[in-house]
C-alpha cells in the first residue's frame, strides 16, 4: 500500500476529518488519485472509506482537478458500494441534541456523517440499534428498505445541520423541532420515535447508555432549579374554610386526566373525617392537565364554596408530571407535615390521617406509607422489595410489592404486631412526611416525567441520606391503582414509559446499580 | 312552618310507591294548620320537558321540578347548585324557611342537591326515608342480581359482577359518597322492620332509624263495607296491582294460574296496571318479559284473564271493590308495598310470597297466605286452598277488618319525629350520678322518645326520671298485677278507671287508690281523700272524679298513639314476680289487638335467677323480647334502681 493511502486509511479509521480534507487537496496537488483507486480496489471492506471519505470527495471540489487526479475513480468506486438509505424522522431535542431514526436495506453498523452549517463535520455510528421491520416492506423492483435504526446525534456548538449521509449515502431529511415541547412530550416523542423503529422493548436498557440516559437528563435540566419550581403554577384558587391555626397536615394530590368522580370520593371520606372538620387538614389539588382545569375550578366553586376544610388548587401551566406536579403542590404547602396522595387512592374509614401523622411524629425522620388495598380489601401494597429483570448484563429494576393479594387480615395476623412496619422501597400513592426533608433532598428526581418508579428513586435516596421507610398498620386507603389513565389505546406507549422510567431509575442511581451486583 | 318534601319523581307523572307516599304526606303537611307553607321538590320525568337553558319548572304553589339526574351510579345531581346568579333552583327556593328537610330518595335527584339544600337551609333538619335498597345495591337498588337472584348484600366484587369490571373503580367513589350521603342525615324512616334490619346490618345506627309506614289515602266513605264487596261472589276474582316488570313477579302468577285455572275453573284473574297493549315488546323497556307474559296468557284457557289497564291512585276504590284476593309475587324482598295497605284497605287478603317486606306486612293465615318465593306450585297450592275454603276466605276478611290498619297514624308519627327534631337541640337532662361516658347519647335520645311503660310498680317511673324522661305516661306510676294489666289491654282501656276505692292495705302507700275492676293501684292523694270523705257513696260525678277521669282520658289517649307507633318500646318489669310465656303472649296480642305493628318491641323485664343471667336479653319473635335484669328495685323503695343494669337492658334491646 502506497504511503498516500496508508495516510487515508489512519485519517479515516479516526475519523479524522481535517486529515481527510487535507489529503484530498494533496492528492489533488500530487495527481495520486489513482494510487489510492489501486489500493482501495484491493481491500477486502471498503464501507469505513463509503462512510468518512465518500461524503468528503462529494464536497463541491473543482472537478476538473478531482479527474486530473484520478480521485474521481475513487469516487465512482465508492459509489458503487453505496447501500442506499431514508431518513424518516429527524428530529431535534435542544439546541444540539437530535434524534434520528430511518430504514436501510441491509443490517449492521450505521455510520451518519453529519455536516453542520458551520462546516464542521462528525460521525455517528448506531452500533446495535438496527431492526429487521416486522412488516413487508418491499416494493416491487426497488430494494427494500427492511431495517430500521434509530439514534442520538449530539452535536456540541452547533448552530445546525447542513448535510447528512449515511453509511455513504446521501439522504434528504427535515428536520421536526422539539425543543421547544414539554419534557413530558419530549418523552413521549422520542420513546414513539423508538417505536416507530420497531425496537424491541427489551433492548431499551442498553440503549439507556446510547444517549438516551443523556437526552433525558439534559431535557429534565429545566426542572433541577428547585426556585423555578413555583413558575410553573399559573393560577392558584382557594376554597372552604380559611386555613386555621390548628392546620397541621397538607393533603397534596396531583390530578391528571380523571378527576370527577375521584374528587367526589374524596370529598365524601374528607367530609366525614374529623381530622378535616375541625381544620387539621389542608387539601392541595395540583392540576397538572390544564385540559382539565376549567371543568375542575368550576365544579369546585360550587361543590366547595362551603366546604367545612380549607382547599387549595394550583393550576399548571403544562403537564409536569407526578414527581414534578408532587414537588411543586409540596412546596406551596404551608404545613411540615405533608401527605402526598395519588388522585386514584380513597381513605377506607375516617382517622387514616391521623394515623399517619402519628408514625410521623413518633418517627421524625421517616417516610411513612399505608396499607394500601384493592376494593375487595385484599393487600396492594405493604411496600415493596427490588428486584431485577432483563438480561444480565443490562439489568432493569422491579419492584415486587409484598403480600400482594392477601386480605387485609391475613396481613395483620402474619405480620409482627409492631405498629410500623420497616420495608424496602414505598410506594409513591401515598407518603407521608415531613415537607422539610423532602425539599432537603430535592424532591422527586424530575427526570421520572409521567411517574414510575421515581418511588424507588425516593425511597433509596430517602434511606441513605435521612430515614427509615415505614408501613402505618392503622391507616388503610383503597388504591384504584392505574385508573386515571384509562384509555386502552396508550397501553403499549404506557409499556414503553414505564420500562423507560425503571431503566431510568437503574442509571439514576448507583446504589440501585451495586445492588443488581448482589440481587438474583 | 315548613318542611321540604324531595322525591324521585312527581305523582303527577310517575305513580311508583314511593313517589306517591311522599305526595300524600306533603299534601297532608300542607293541609294541616302548623305547616301550610310546606312544599314538594321532584325530579322531572323526562328533561324533554325542560326549556333549553331551564333547570327547573314551577308546578303550582310550591312545588317543583328539577332537572332529572342521569347518574344512576354515583348519584350526581344536574342541576346548578350554586346561590350565585345562575343557581335557578337556589332562587326557587330561598323565600322557604324548611326547619325539616324530608328526603324521599336520592335517584333521579342525586346526592349533591342535598347537601346544597343543607347549605342552604342549615337550620333544617334532614331526614330521609329509605324506600328500597339503594344504600347497600348498586344495580338497581333492589339486592336482586342481574340474573335474578337475590342478593345477601354488598360484597365489592358482587357488585363488580352485576354492574360490569368497568365500573370497579366508581363502585368505590360510590361505597363512599353513599357512606357520606347516609352521614348528613338527622333521622331516618323505614316503612318496615325488614327494611330496617338491612339498613342495620349494612352499618346504620338503629337508634336513628324509626319504622313508620306509608302514608294511606285519606280515608273515604265509600269504601265498601265487607259483605257488600261483590254483587256476585262467582267467579272468585284474584287480582295484581302492579306495573309490570320482570322483578314484580307478574310471570310467576301467569304460571300458577295456568296450573290453577285447570283445577278450579270458576275463578278469574284481573291484571291492574297494564293493558294487554302494554304487552306489545316494542312499547315495553323490557320486551323479553313481556314475550313471555303474551304467551303465558295465551297458554291459559280464555275468559280467566282481564287486563285492566292502568290506574290513578283515586281509581283503586273502584277496581278493589270487584276483588277478593291480591296476589302478588315479587321477586325481590320489596319494602313495605303500599299494595298490601291498599288491600287491607279494602279488606281484601293478600297472597304474597315469604320474603322481606311482603312476609313482614302480610300474617300467615291471619290477614293472607304467604308461599316460598319464587316456586309457582306453592302459589297453585295457596290458590287452591283458598278457592276450596271460601269460609277461610271470610275468615281472613274478617281478621283484616278487625285489624287496625297500619298507616292510619302516620301522620301522626311524622309530626312526632319532626317536632322531636325540631327541638332535639334541647339536650336531654341526664343525673350527675350516672357514669356518662356508658350511655350512649343516642340511646337516650330514643328512649327520650319512644319509651313507654307497662309496670309493674313505679320503678320504671323513676326509671324515666332517671333517664331525663320528664313526660306523663298512664302505666309511669300505676302499681299494675299482670292479670289488671292483661285485662285492661284485653278490653283496649274500656272500663279502665271506672271503679276506685281507697286503699286500705297498710303495706301500700297511704296516698293510692285501686280501680276495683282491674286491681290496679295508682297514687292519687286527691281523690283518695275524697273517696275517703264520700264514704262509700255514689261519687262518680263529683269534680274530684270529672278532674281526674279528664287526666286519665289524656294519658289513655297518649298511650294508644304510643300503641300504633310502631318504634315504641313497651316495657313491663316483673316486680310481682308473675311471667310467664302464655301470660307474655296475651300482653303481647292484647297490645297488637288495639294496633301495636308487627315486629314493634316489647320489653319484659325480670330479675335474674343467675348472675349468668345479668342483664341478657333474649329475642322471643314477633317483637318480643325477655331480660333478665341483675336487680330490680326492692317493693318498699322502687326509687333505687340499678339504672346501669337497666341501661345495658335497654341497650341491647334497641340493638336487635
Amino acid at each position: 500500500m502506497s504511503s498516500i493511502s496508508q495516510a487515508f486509511a489512519q485519517a479515516v479509521a479516526k475519523a479524522d476529518f481535517s486529515s481527510i480534507n487535507q489529503l484530498i487537496v494533496n492528492t489533488i496537488l500530487q495527481k495520486q488519485g489513482h494510487v489510492l483507486a489501486k489500493d482501495l480496489a484491493q481491500l477486502s471492506s471498503q464501507r469505513s472509506y463509503v462512510s468518512r471519505l465518500l461524503p468528503l470527495l462529494q464536497q463541491p471540489w473543482n472537478q476538473e482537478q478531482l479527474i486530473a487526479a484520478g480521485l474521481d475513480r475513487v469516487n465512482r468506486q465508492l459509489e458503487q458500494l453505496i447501500v442506499p438509505a431514508a431518513i424518516s424522522v429527524m428530529a431535534r431535542f435542544s439546541s444540539d441534541w437530535y434524534v434520528i431514526q430511518g430504514c436501510r436495506p441491509s443490517p449492521g453498523l450505521v455510520e451518519i456523517m453529519v455536516l453542520t452549517i458551520n462546516g464542521k463535520w462528525s460521525i455517528h455510528t448506531i452500533a446495535d440499534a438496527c431492526f429487521r421491520s416486522q412488516s413487508n416492506r418491499y416494493a416491487e423492483g426497488y430494494l427494500g428498505y427492511n431495517y430500521l435504526f434509530v439514534g442520538i446525534i449530539h452535536l456540541p456548538d452547533s448552530p445546525g445541520i447542513q448535510e447528512i449521509w449515511i453509511n455513504g449515502a446521501k439522504v434528504n431529511f427535515e428536520i421536526q423541532n422539539c425543543s421547544d415541547s414539554l419534557y413530558i412530550q419530549q418523552i413521549d416523542d422520542l420513546l414513539n420515535i423508538y417505536r416507530q423503529a420497531e425496537t424491541p422493548i427489551d433492548r431499551l436498557p442498553e440503549l439507556m447508555s446510547q444517549g438516551l440516559y443523556g437526552l433525558a437528563n439534559v431535557l429534565q435540566k429545566p426542572f433541577e432549579d428547585t426556585k423555578s419550581w413555583s413558575t410553573f403554577i399559573r393560577k392558584e384558587n382557594s376554597y372552604g374554610k380559611i386555613t386555621s391555626n390548628l392546620q397541621k397536615i397538607s393533603l397534596v394530590i396531583p390530578l391528571f386526566h380523571r378527576w370527577h368522580d375521584f374528587m367526589q370520593g374524596h370529598h365524601a371520606a374528607f367530609s366525614i373525617d374529623p381530622a378535616f372538620l375541625q381544620g387539621l387538614v389542608e387539601v392541595i389539588y395540583v392540576i397538572d392537565d390544564p385540559s382539565i382545569e376549567v371543568d375542575v375550578l368550576n365544579w369546585a366553586r360550587i361543590f366547595y364554596q362551603d366546604s367545612p376544610y380549607p382547599l387549595k388548587f394550583l393550576s399548571l401551566r403544562h403537564n409536569v408530571g407526578f414527581g414534578m406536579a408532587s414537588n411543586i403542590g409540596i412546596q406551596v404547602a404551608s404545613s411540615e407535615r405533608i401527605v402526598l396522595m395519588n388522585s386514584d387512592v380513597m381513605p377506607v374509614r375516617p382517622g387514616w390521617i391521623d394515623s399517619l401523622d402519628q408514625t410521623c411524629s413518633s418517627n421524625p425522620y421517616a417516610l411513612v406509607s399505608p396499607i394500601l388495598m384493592y376494593d375487595n380489601d385484599t393487600i396492594q401494597h405493604v411496600g415493596m422489595d427490588l428486584g431485577f429483570s432483563g438480561q444480565i448484563s443490562h439489568p432493569v429494576p422491579c419492584n415486587l410489592h409484598h403480600m400482594k393479594g392477601l386480605s387485609l387480615h391475613q396481613f395483620l395476623d402474619n405480620s409482627c404486631d409492631h405498629p410500623q412496619l420497616s420495608v424496602f422501597a414505598l410506594s409513591g400513592a401515598v407518603l407521608a412526611f415531613s415537607r422539610e426533608l423532602f425539599l432537603q433532598i430535592g424532591g422527586f428526581n424530575p427526570i421520572f416525567g409521567r411517574g414510575d418508579f421515581e418511588d424507588l428513586d425516593l425511597s433509596v435516596r430517602w434511606k441513605k441520606e435521612l430515614g427509615p421507610l415505614l408501613i402505618c398498620r392503622e391507616s388503610h386507603l383503597w388504591h384504584l391503582e392505574r385508573q386515571s389513565i384509562s384509555c386502552a389505546s396508550i397501553v403499549e406507549a404506557r409499556k414503553w414509559q414505564e420500562r423507560f422510567n425503571a431503566c431510568l431509575a437503574f442509571q439514576a442511581s448507583e446504589d440501585i446499580q451495586k445492588l443488581s451486583e448482589v440481587i438474583p | 312552618m315548613s318542611i321540604l318534601f324531595v322525591a324521585h319523581g312527581h305523582p303527577r307523572y310517575n305513580k311508583g310507591g314511593a313517589e306517591i307516599a311522599a305526595y300524600r304526606l306533603f299534601k297532608a303537611f300542607r293541609d294541616s294548620a302548623d305547616w301550610q307553607e310546606s312544599a314538594f321538590l321532584a325530579a322531572c320525568p323526562d328533561n324533554s320537558m325542560l326549556k333549553p337553558g331551564c333547570q327547573v319548572i314551577g308546578l303550582g304553589e310550591n312545588q317543583w321540578l328539577l332537572k332529572r339526574s342521569s347518574d344512576a351510579l354515583l348519584h350526581d345531581t344536574d342541576v346548578n347548585l350554586s346561590n350565585g346568579p345562575h343557581g335557578f333552583l337556589y332562587k326557587s327556593l330561598s323565600h322557604l324557611n324548611p326547619k325539616i328537610i324530608h328526603i324521599h330518595h336520592y335517584v333521579h335527584i342525586g346526592f349533591d342537591l342535598v347537601y346544597a339544600l343543607k347549605r342552604w337551609f342549615p337550620a333544617a333538619k334532614l331526614i330521609f326515608t329509605l324506600h328500597e335498597y339503594w344504600g347497600m345495591c348498586p344495580y338497581e337498588g333492589r339486592l336482586l342480581t342481574t340474573r335474578g337472584h337475590l342478593c345477601s348484600g354488598p360484597q365489592p366484587d358482587q357488585c363488580v359482577t352485576c354492574l360490569g369490571e368497568e365500573h370497579r373503580a366508581k363502585l368505590v367513589v360510590r361505597r363512599l359518597r353513599v357512606q357520606h350521603y347516609y352521614s348528613v342525615f338527622d333521622q331516618f324512616i323505614s316503612p318496615s322492620y325488614f327494611l330496617k334490619q338491612r339498613y342495620v346490618d349494612w352499618g346504620l345506627d338503629p337508634y336513628k332509624i324509626s319504622v313508620v309506614e306509608n302514608m294511606l289515602p285519606p280515608a273515604r266513605k265509600e269504601i265498601v263495607a265487607l259483605g257488600e264487596k261483590k254483587h256476585n261472589p262467582s267467579p272468585l276474582t284474584f287480582a295484581y296491582f302492579g306495573q309490570v316488570n320482570p322483578w314484580k313477579g307478574l310471570n310467576l302468577i301467569l304460571k300458577a294460574f295456568a296450573i290453577f285455572v285447570q283445577i278450579c275453573p270458576d275463578v278469574r284473574l284481573e291484571i291492574h296496571g297494564c293493558s294487554i297493549a302494554d304487552l306489545e315488546e316494542e312499547c315495553s323497556p323490557h320486551p323479553e318479559f313481556v314475550a313471555e307474559l303474551k304467551s303465558l296468557v295465551k297458554s291459559i284457557k280464555p275468559n280467566h284473564v282481564y287486563f285492566r289497564g292502568l290506574y290513578e291512585p283515586e281509581d283503586l276504590d273502584l277496581r278493589m271493590a270487584g276483588v277478593d284476593v291480591v296476589v302478588m309475587a315479587s321477586s325481590w324482598y320489596e319494602n313495605a308495598p303500599m299494595v298490601i295497605q291498599e288491600a287491607f284497605l279494602h279488606h281484601c287478603p293478600v297472597i304474597a310470597p315469604n320474603i322481606g317486606g311482603m312476609a313482614e306486612k302480610v300474617r300467615h293465615k291471619v290477614s293472607g297466605l304467604l308461599f316460598n318465593p319464587g316456586d309457582e306450585h306453592a302459589l297453585v297450592s295457596q290458590l287452591i286452598f283458598l278457592a276450596n275454603e271460601p269460609k277461610f276466605l271470610e275468615e281472613l276478611q274478617t281478621n283484616i277488618l278487625n285489624i287496625p290498619l297500619q298507616g292510619r297514624g302516620v301522620f301522626e308519627q311524622h309530626q312526632k319525629i319532626y317536632r322531636y327534631q325540631i327541638a332535639s337541640t334541647i339536650k336531654t337532662a341526664i343525673p350527675a350520678d350516672v357514669n356518662l361516658s356508658l350511655v350512649n347519647p343516642k340511646l337516650l335520645q330514643d328512649l327520650a322518645c319512644n319509651f313507654e311503660p307497662l309496670g309493674a310498680n313505679c320503678e320504671l317511673g323513676f326509671l324515666m326520671g332517671r333517664l331525663g324522661i320528664q313526660r306523663s305516661s298512664l302505666f309511669r306510676w300505676l302499681f299494675t298485677p299482670l292479670a289488671g294489666l292483661e285485662l285492661v289491654l284485653e278490653d283496649s282501656l274500656e272500663g279502665f278507671f271506672s271503679d276506685p276505692v281507697a286503699v286500705t292495705d297498710p303495706l301500700m302507700a297511704s296516698d293510692m287508690v285501686v280501680d276495683r275492676r282491674t286491681g290496679i293501684f295508682f297514687h292519687a292523694s286527691e281523690l283518695r281523700a275524697k273517696l275517703e270523705a264520700l264514704n262509700g257513696s255514689d261519687f262518680s260525678r263529683t269534680d274530684v272524679f270529672l278532674d281526674q277521669k279528664a287526666k286519665y282520658l289524656y294519658l289513655a289517649e297518649k298511650f294508644l298513639a304510643s300503641v300504633v307507633d310502631p318504634n315504641t318500646l313497651h316495657v313491663f318489669s316483673d316486680f310481682h314476680q308473675e311471667l310467664t310465656e302464655d301470660a307474655m303472649q296475651r300482653i303481647h296480642s292484647g297490645l297488637q289487638k288495639m294496633g301495636k305493628p308487627l315486629g314493634s318491641t316489647l320489653l319484659f323485664v325480670r330479675a335474674a335467677s343467675d348472675s349468668k343471667e345479668d342483664n341478657v336479653v333474649q329475642n322471643l319473635g314477633n317483637g318480643i323480647q325477655l331480660a333478665s335484669i341483675k336487680q330490680l328495685a326492692p317493693g318498699d323503695h322502687a326509687d333505687r334502681i340499678d339504672l346501669l343494669s337497666w341501661l345495658a337492658i335497654l341497650n341491647s334491646s334497641r340493638s336487635f
